[in-house]
């Protein structure tokens, strides 16, 4: 009941934006911090790949990618506006994915308390 | 991860940067400090940021100084003048310094805002089942 697909997705992807959402933090506190690399974080295209082949879900992790972005003079390349723009964006996502998830559980709830 | 694991990424970031802004404006109060020519000038401190050991962020990697060598400037009248006539100054430039402090601000500020918005998020977790 708790461990349906749509459930376990909706818990895979709250865990993928809330790492993703501890990456941009690290950019973004790291903007200065020479040599520094911006990462990334991808679930999205697992996720999709675990539904449609009928796959588990809750097996999905989130992987970290390194950008690839040209650095500045100082050897960073994080990008600012890239990552506040990524940044509401995820905290969009993962309100829109809780929310989701919460009509998910009173649904339940309403079941569970019959008429 | 802790829980709220973007919020104190993000502090180590504000931390770094308020470090960074206390250095700058440390350099430009002793700008026209004046010193003997026997010893060195003031030495402008240049804060290195690096990531934070844990991964998790960002920390002051060490202080590098400036040239205590300075500028050599001829003042006859002050006391602290050599046999020449000669005194030395520090050797910083305040554009240098002026850049340096709005590039800590804006890092100061980035960060400031992804506490905030990541506070948002957390908002909306902790209200979940409610």
């Amino acid at each position: 009941m708790f461990d349906d697909v749509s459930s376990s997705s909706l818990r895979v992807a709250i865990a993928g934006l809330a790492a993703r959402q501890t990456a941009i933090a690290n950019n973004i506190a790291n903007i200065e911090t020479p040599g520094y690399r911006a990462r990334k974080v991808e679930f999205e295209e697992a996720l999709r790949g675990a539904v449609a082949h009928g796959d588990s879900p809750a097996g999905v992790q989130p992987s970290t990618v390194t950008s690839l972005e040209p650095t500045r003079l100082n050897g960073s390349n994080v990008n600012l506006d890239e990552e506040t723009l990524s940044h509401i964006d995820t905290t969009m996502r993962y309100q829109l994915t809780l929310r989701a998830l919460d009509s998910k559980y009173s649904m339940l709830r309403e079941a569970i308390k019959g008429a | 991860m802790s829980t709220f694991n973007a919020i104190g990424v993000a502090g180590t970031g504000v931390t770094v940067y308020r470090k960074w802004l206390d250095a700058v404006s440390d350099n430009i109060a002793n700008i026209n400090n004046v010193s003997r020519t026997s010893e060195n000038a003031f030495q402008a401190r240049y804060v290195i940021a690096q990531e934070a050991a844990d991964g998790n962020g960002a920390q002051v990697g060490g202080v590098a100084f400036g040239s205590g060598q300075g500028v050599i400037t001829h003042e006859p009248d002050n006391p602290l003048a050599d046999a020449e006539g000669n005194v030395r100054k520090p050797d910083i430039d305040l554009g240098s310094q002026m850049a340096q402090m709005m590039m800590a601000q804006r890092a100061y500020q980035a960060n400031l805002a992804v506490v905030d918005r990541a506070r948002d998020s957390y908002t909306a977790a902790i209200n979940l089942g409610k």
